[in-house]
Parts: structure tokens; C-alpha cells; sequence
């Protein structure tokens, strides 16, 4: 196990300085200079000259690369052009929103899922299967955007339970911040719930077939204890693989709930930094997210081999 | 009291009948064999009286066990007889436990289910049984994954926690179809222990006369759904009553007629084979472990000649034909066919002159294609189809006892024993000199088995075709080959006319090959 984690670990390192490398070049080197970009096609020379100072874009290449890397292996990401302040604390703030947000929808999608996974698997073929499998169907299609503002429309405007937007801030108490990100969890959570229940009933209905199911069943097992204590661990590998790519994508692919309920997450910050070309933004926040994926990956590695003895052993 | 007896047993999938009107007894502490052919309804039988039917299936008749109707019994009372009254093991012990867990909890969740013993007092009552069947806790501990285990030890945990509970009847379901000779001759000496120790009821359920000769008090013969004929063992071997019997018999004990070989012409050459695998580095900087698979292979096959290679599993047969078929480089020694060197990287044209059967029918095939796409297939190989190939195709077919027309329809149309047929009409389309036949009739029942092996035997005298028969089925080999190597952990341990090797063995491992395999009396 020992082997497992240093292996991964090595791995989780040398892909975080690919996508450095790949990030610093598609940034840095591609769109020609990044400081006449930033300011457009009116400004003098002289402020592009200036910006080119503070951006740093005088130096040699790898010595920038260098510097870049280091910076941010300090907490230094660089001042942000348009909001004038660190970058990291821009993005502190903003995570402060938006990894709650991301944690409580990926655990209510769970919530709703594994039951419901466990419920069509076991019942098979039959009515409830069906009725549930195509509200699924459902779940999968309509845009969460939608299920957003009628959650909007029925929880803060007709029953006023929730508000309909805005984050107060955890500074406000948690009760309050906590209810202001009920509802775009919830949005953000159906669709993903609705995906992770077909994936999971499928994975259990190819595990049910499988030899020591009927091993489990001849011990004496009844139908669902030998689901619940046979076919789901075996079931969780695929499970896993989704919850993994579900996480990173509800970090930062939040930006249309996030509009929805005015929510200052990663998804809006990264978004305004794009429209308004402030290209140390862009830069750190992707290189934080990719950061994330890496992390998540490898922790949906371990998990894997937590699931699976025969995957501790493997590289 | 009987122990178990079936009254007129029958069970339907939808409307077609899988059994029919099956009555059997059996007393405490007996053991009765259930012999058939694939699809006769044997394991049925079994998941009848387990209540284990696959969904659609309906039981009708008795089938009553210590004085309860096992047909009539809700599901809740049949799984407190489940692994408790009864136990039952499978063919496929590779995946009959969870691959999660681990064997001593898989053990001892026989005990728990049944609220038998708390947690604790079934890991020590599992760990006895784990010594019973031959897994000492020096190497076996509980905390060991079933991929740590081989085929053997898996199926001596399915037993052992099949008779954790000590039921009264086990029911083992080919217990040792999937195992080496040596292995399933060990497991069929331990549940023979195991009956008379514990005075367990045994139904061993299998495909193969010779397991049962010798090892079962009593013998019920099955086919198409139903029971042809039930005697004690030994009465029945001597004299069975049932013309399907005695059809089965005959076809267990069949040699087809062949000519032997006198060529000399050397058509495939082995000098000195090496195949190596890299392992994984036991750490990131250390060097890979190499284990070499062949270690040294040198023989030589004339033109014409049925050569037969037999081994356990892992001793490098399949390392080798896959060697010898041009589909993996060897890292030391030669190949050669008709004088030209085999490699991944040989000209198709010589591809053509070497084919190959294998053993899964099923698998052998892509399902989507039309029989004549599957035969024609090999004529990839030459620089251009033949423009008659249609009709070489249907001389293919044609050759091997199948119809032309045959050539129109999808494999799922077709029994294992003609999809055997397809393949080896496939084999022959190129006119090739030299067929490996890798367990080439190993999945086929004893009947099917006998019409292919002289089928083989009639194509190789009127093509002039040379067999590199590879198999651990020594009856098989001796029908077939006129000449035998041994192989063991790579090496060629034994070789030499297969009369003489398997009448009288020069090497030890031959011996206990040839003790180990069942045999049928007389």
C-alpha cells in the first residue's frame, strides 16, 4: 500500500508541473504579449511598457516560468490587474463559496443517489425500476439552471423558506450562509444525482450476475443482504470514477448556478477574469483548479484501492 | 428417513420444459453422482432444490428434504436452509468469492448469516474449517484476498465454507471441471473425506463419467431433462442398461482411426525456446524480475505427424503455442516452419500455412458476422481473395460435415460442437500444413468430442495435415497423437511415441499425471 501511494504520489507531482508548463505556455508565449492584450488596442506604449514591468514579462522565459512556479509554490500568485489586490486572497474568498457549495451538492447527489441506485437495482425490471430509472431520465435532461429557478420560485418566492440569492458570507453565522447555498447545492445536486443512481444501478446489476453473488445467495443470504453486502463494494469502483470528475466539474462549472443565485464563486471569478482580460487571474485560478483535479484524481485513486485489494498491490 | 427425495421435479423456462419428472433419492451420509451432458438438466436439478432458479423459471413437483417440501417453503425459510441444512459449491472457483473480501470473513459468514456465532467465535470456528480443507494457517491466514489464492485453494474456500454449518447434504455442481488433473483429484479426495467424516450426503454433479467411478455409491445418468437411468456405480459401469449410456460409454472410451505418421520431413522446428515476461519492479529503481515461461524448448514436428503437447496449467503451453504461432518474439532459440523463421513479423503468406483452433467455440467468433465472412476470413492472408471463394467456402463446410447453405446463417444458430466444426473449416480455407489445436475439443461433451476427434483424424489423412495437439486431457491425446511431450515449469520433461510415455512413464511428473486423471473402470 505503502508502494501504491508513493507511485501515485510521484505521478500526482510530475502531471501538476505538465500542466504548469502547459498553462504558463498557452498564457504566456501563444497570444503574442500579454500586456498589450490585456489593455487593448487603444493604449499607449508607455502604459503597455508599465504593465509589462508589474506583470513581470521582462525576464528570459524559463527565468519567468521559475518565478511564476515560485510564487505560487510561496502563496504568491501575483496582484490582480483589475481588482488590485492579491490574487490569492481574491481566490481564498471566492473558494470560501465555492468548495462548500461543490462538498454539499457532492454529498447530497450521493445522498439521493445511493438509494435510489440500490432500490431500482434490487428491483429490477420492475415498476418502481422503471418509474424511477425514467425520472432519472429526466433529471439527466432538464438543465439545472432551470430546476434552479423553480427551486427559486417555490422555496423563496411562494413558500420564502430560502433566500433566492446572494451570500451573506460565513462571517453572517453559518445558519444563514448555509441556507443561502441549500438551494443552488440542491440544483447542482439533482442532475448529478440523477446520473450517479444510472450509474450505479447498472454497476450493481452487472455485479448481481456475477458467481459469488450466487456464492452469497447458496450461504443463505437473502436477496438484498447479498446486494448490500456483496454487490455494492463491488459496484463502487465506476461510482467512484463519476464522483471523482463530478467534484472537479462542480468546482468550477458551477458559473450558471452561480449567476443564478449571485453567488461570488470560482466559476464568476474566473468567468469576469476572462471578459475582462486580467490575465494573472485567469492564470492562477486555472493552475488552482487543475491543482484541484490532481488532488481529487489521486484521492479517488486511494479510494479505489481502499474499495479493491487487488489494486493495492499495482502501480 | 431419506434424506432427500425429488417426486416428478419439473421445471419450465417461460413454456420450454428443462426438466422433466426427475425423481431421485438419496439417504443421509450417501453420495450420488449426477451424470450428463451439457443442457441435460443436471445443475438445474440443483438450483431447483436450492430454490435458485434464474428469474422466469417455475418448479413443479416435490422435492422434499428432511420432511419439508423445498418447492413449497417461502423465500425466508428457504434461506435459513441455504447454507445451513444445505451447501453447495460451484464449477468456477476463479469467480465464486467476492473479490473484496476477504476468506476468512467469507467463511465466516456462513456461520453469522445463520446467527450460528457472533463475529469472533465464526473467524475461529472458519479457521477450523480452512484447516479441514487443507489450508494451514502458517500460509493461509483469514486476512488473505482470493486473487492471492490459486483455482485450487479457491474452490477448498468454497468448500469450506459450503460445510461451515456441517449441512447435511453438499451439493458440489463440477467441482473440478475448471481445475488441473492433479488439483481436482485432490478435491475430489477431500470431499470424499469430508462425506465420511461428517456423514454428509454428497451430490456431485458432472459432465465426466470418470469423476464419479469409484467415488459415488450410486449413479443417476441424465438427458434432455431427464433421469435414463439410476444404479449403484459400480453395476451401472459394468453393465449400464440405458442405450444413452451406453452411448456415453463408448463415446468416453472412443479412438478414431488413424494412420500413424512415417514422414520424416522435419515441418516445424524448435531450437532452444525462451519465452521471458518482464515482472513488476519490486521497487521504482530496482531492475524487473524476469520469469522465463519456456525455458528451453527444442523439438521437431515432421510433415504429417499428430504431435501432442500436455501440461498443468501455468507450466508455459499457451506462453509457447502463442510462440510457435507467430504472435509473440522469443527471446532466445528459433522457430522455424518448413525451413523459414516464425516471428510476429513473418510474411502473411506464411500465416497461411499455420492455423489454429481454440478451445471456447463461443468466443472464437464475432457473433455479427455470417458464417461464410468467419470461414473466408484467412484469405486475408494471400496477396488476393480467390475469385472462387464462395465456393471454397462451401467445400470447407462441407469438408468438416457441415451444409453450404450453412454458410448464410450466424453462429448463434449453431451448437458448440458445429461451431468447433466452423472453426476448423476456418483453419482449413488456406490449406495450411501445419493446425495447433489448443484444447481444440476440451469444452465439448464426450458425444461431440468423439465425432470431432474423427473428423481431425479423417482431415489429416486426406490433407496430409500435421496436428500440434496442445491439451491436458491425456485420453484425448492418446486418441489422437502419435507422438507426446510433457511439460513442466517450461521445460520438455518428457517426450516420446505417446503408447510408450503413457503406458509407461519415464518421469515423475508423467506419473502422477497419469495417476491423478480419473479414469473409467475396465
Amino acid at each position: 500500500m505503502l508502494r501504491f501511494l508513493a507511485r501515485r504520489l510521484l505521478a500526482l507531482v510530475l502531471s501538476l508541473i505538465v500542466a504548469s508548463l502547459v498553462v504558463f505556455a498557452v498564457i504566456e508565449v501563444i497570444p503574442g504579449d500579454p500586456a498589450a492584450f490585456m489593455l487593448g488596442l487603444n493604449a499607449s506604449p508607455e502604459t503597455v511598457e508599465a504593465l509589462r514591468q508589474t506583470l513581470g514579462l521582462t525576464g528570459s522565459l524559463p527565468a519567468r516560468y521559475l518565478s511564476w512556479l515560485g510564487g505560487m509554490l510561496t502563496g504568491d500568485f501575483g496582484i490582480s490587474y483589475t481588482y488590485k489586490v492579491p490574487v490569492a486572497d481574491l481566490v481564498a474568498d471566492r473558494m470560501a463559496v465555492s468548495l462548500p457549495l461543490a462538498l454539499l451538492a457532492l454529498a447530497l447527489s450521493t445522498a439521493i443517489a445511493l438509494p435510489v441506485g440500490l432500490h431500482a437495482a434490487a428491483r429490477r425490471g420492475r415498476a418502481s425500476d422503471t418509474a424511477v430509472m425514467g425520472l432519472t431520465q429526466l433529471g439527466i435532461a432538464v438543465p439545472n439552471f432551470w430546476f434552479a429557478m423553480l427551486l427559486v420560485l417555490v422555496f423563496a418566492v411562494n413558500l420564502r423558506w430560502l433566500p433566492a440569492g446572494g451570500f451573506p458570507g460565513w462571517d453572517a453565522g453559518i445558519v444563514p450562509a448555509f441556507k443561502a447555498l441549500l438551494l443552488p447545492s440542491i440544483a447542482l445536486a439533482l442532475p448529478q444525482a440523477a446520473i450517479l443512481a444510472r450509474v450505479l444501478r447498472s454497476a450493481l446489476i452487472e455485479t448481481l450476475e456475477q458467481d459469488y453473488i450466487r456464492t452469497a445467495r447458496a450461504k443463505g443470504l437473502t436477496r438484498s443482504r447479498a446486494l448490500t453486502h456483496h454487490a455494492l463494494r463491488n459496484a463502487l469502483v465506476p461510482v467512484l470514477t463519476i464522483l471523482g470528475m463530478q467534484f472537479s466539474f462542480l468546482l468550477a462549472g458551477a458559473i450558471i448556478i452561480e449567476n443564478v443565485f449571485y453567488l461570488p464563486g470560482l466559476g464568476r471569478l474566473i468567468f469576469q477574469a476572462i471578459t475582462q482580460r486580467d490575465l494573472i487571474v485567469v492564470e492562477s485560478v486555472v493552475m488552482i483548479l487543475v491543482f484541484a483535479v490532481i488532488l481529487v484524481t489521486f484521492a479517488t485513486d486511494i479510494a479505489y484501492a481502499l474499495v479493491d485489494p487487488r489494486l493495492r498491490r499495482r502501480g | 428417513m431419506t434424506l432427500l427425495r425429488l417426486d416428478n421435479l419439473s421445471v419450465r423456462i417461460g413454456t420450454a420444459p428443462v426438466l422433466s419428472d426427475v425423481s431421485l433419492a438419496l439417504e443421509p451420509g450417501e453420495t450420488l453422482g449426477l451424470v450428463g451432458e451439457s443442457g441435460s438438466g443436471k445443475s438445474m436439478t440443483a438450483l431447483a432444490l436450492m430454490g435458485l432458479l434464474p428469474a422466469g423459471a417455475t418448479a413443479t413437483g416435490r422435492a422434499e428434504f428432511e420432511g419439508q417440501d423445498l418447492l413449497a417453503l417461502r423465500e425466508r425459510d428457504l434461506c435459513r436452509i441455504r447454507g445451513a441444512r444445505i451447501g453447495m459449491i460451484f464449477q468456477e472457483p476463479m469467480t465464486a468469492l467476492n473479490p473484496m473480501k476477504t476468506i476468512g470473513d467469507q467463511v465466516a459468514e456462513t456461520l453469522t448469516t445463520h446467527g450460528a456465532a457472533t463475529r469472533s467465535e465464526a473467524l475461529a470456528i472458519a479457521r477450523k474449517r480452512l484447516d479441514r480443507v487443507g489450508l494451514p494457517p502458517e500460509r493461509f491466514g483469514l486476512g488473505l484476498y482470493p486473487h492471492e489464492l490459486s483455482g485450487g485453494q479457491r474452490q477448498r474456500v468454497c468448500i469450506a465454507l459450503a460445510i461451515a454449518l456441517r449441512p447435511a447434504l453438499l451439493i458440489a455442481d463440477e467441482p473440478t471441471t475448471a481445475l488441473d488433473v492433479t488439483t481436482q483429484a485432490q478435491i475430489l479426495d477431500l470431499l470424499q473425506d469430508l462425506v465420511e467424516d461428517e456423514r454428509m450426503a454428497l451430490l456431485l454433479i458432472t459432465h465426466d463419467l470418470a469423476v464419479v467411478a469409484g467415488r459415488t455409491a450410486r449413479v443417476a445418468v441424465m438427458q434432455a431433462g431427464r433421469v435414463v437411468e439410476t444404479g449403484p456405480t459400480g453395476q451401472l459401469f459394468r453393465a449400464p442398461e440405458a442405450d444413452y449410456t451406453r452411448a456415453l460409454f463408448a463415446a468416453s472410451a472412443h479412438v478414431p482411426q488413424r494412420v500413424p505418421s512415417v514422414s520424416t520431413e522435419p515441418l516445424l522446428e524448435l531450437r532452444d525456446v525462451r519465452r521471458e515476461y518482464l515482472l513488476p519492479r519490486p521497487s521504482p529503481l530496482a531492475p524487473h524480475p524476469v520469469l522465463r515461461a519456456v525455458d528451453g524448448v527444442s523439438f521437431t514436428l515432421t510433415r504429417g505427424e499428430s504431435l501432442g503437447l500436455v501440461g498443468e496449467s501455468g507450466c508455459g503451453k499457451s506462453t509457447l503455442t502463442r510462440a510457435i504461432l507467430g504472435l509473440d518474439a522469443v527471446q532466445g532459440g528459433s522457430i522455424k516452419l518448413g525451413g523459414a523463421a516464425v516471428s510476429p513479423a513473418m510474411p502473411r503468406a506464411m500465416r497461411a500455412g499455420l492455423q489454429a483452433v481454440f478451445q471456447d467455440p463461443y468466443g472464437s467468433f464475432d457473433p455479427r458476422w455470417r458464417v461464410e465472412r468467419l470461414v473466408a476470413e484467412p484469405f486475408h492472408l494471400l496477396p488476393a481473395r480467390p475469385a472462387d471463394w464462395r465456393d471454397r467456402v462451401a467445400a470447407a463446410l462441407v469438408e468438416v460435415g457441415l451444409r453450404p447453405e450453412d454458410a448464410r446463417r450466424h453462429i448463434h444458430e449453431f451448437s458448440g460442437g458445429q461451431l468447433q466444426r466452423i472453426a476448423i473449416a476456418r483453419a482449413l480455407i488456406t490449406r495450411p500444413a501445419l493446425i495447433v489445436l489448443d484444447e481444440a475439443v476440451s469444452a465439448l461433451d464426450v458425444r461431440v468430442r468423439a465425432q470431432v476427434l474423427d473428423l481431425l483424424a479423417a482431415l489429416q489423412e486426406s490433407h496430409g495435415l500435421s496436428y500440434l495437439f496442445v491439451s491436458h486431457d491425456l485420453a484425448v491425446v492418446r486418441a489422437i497423437t502419435d507422438r507426446v511431450m510433457v511439460m513442466q515449469a517450461g521445460r520438455i520433461v518428457e517426450a516420446g511415441p505417446t503408447e510408450q510415455v503413457l503406458s509407461a512413464p519415464a518421469h515423475a511428473y508423467t506419473s502422477s499425471l497419469l495417476a491423478a486423471a480419473p479414469r473409467l473402470p475396465g
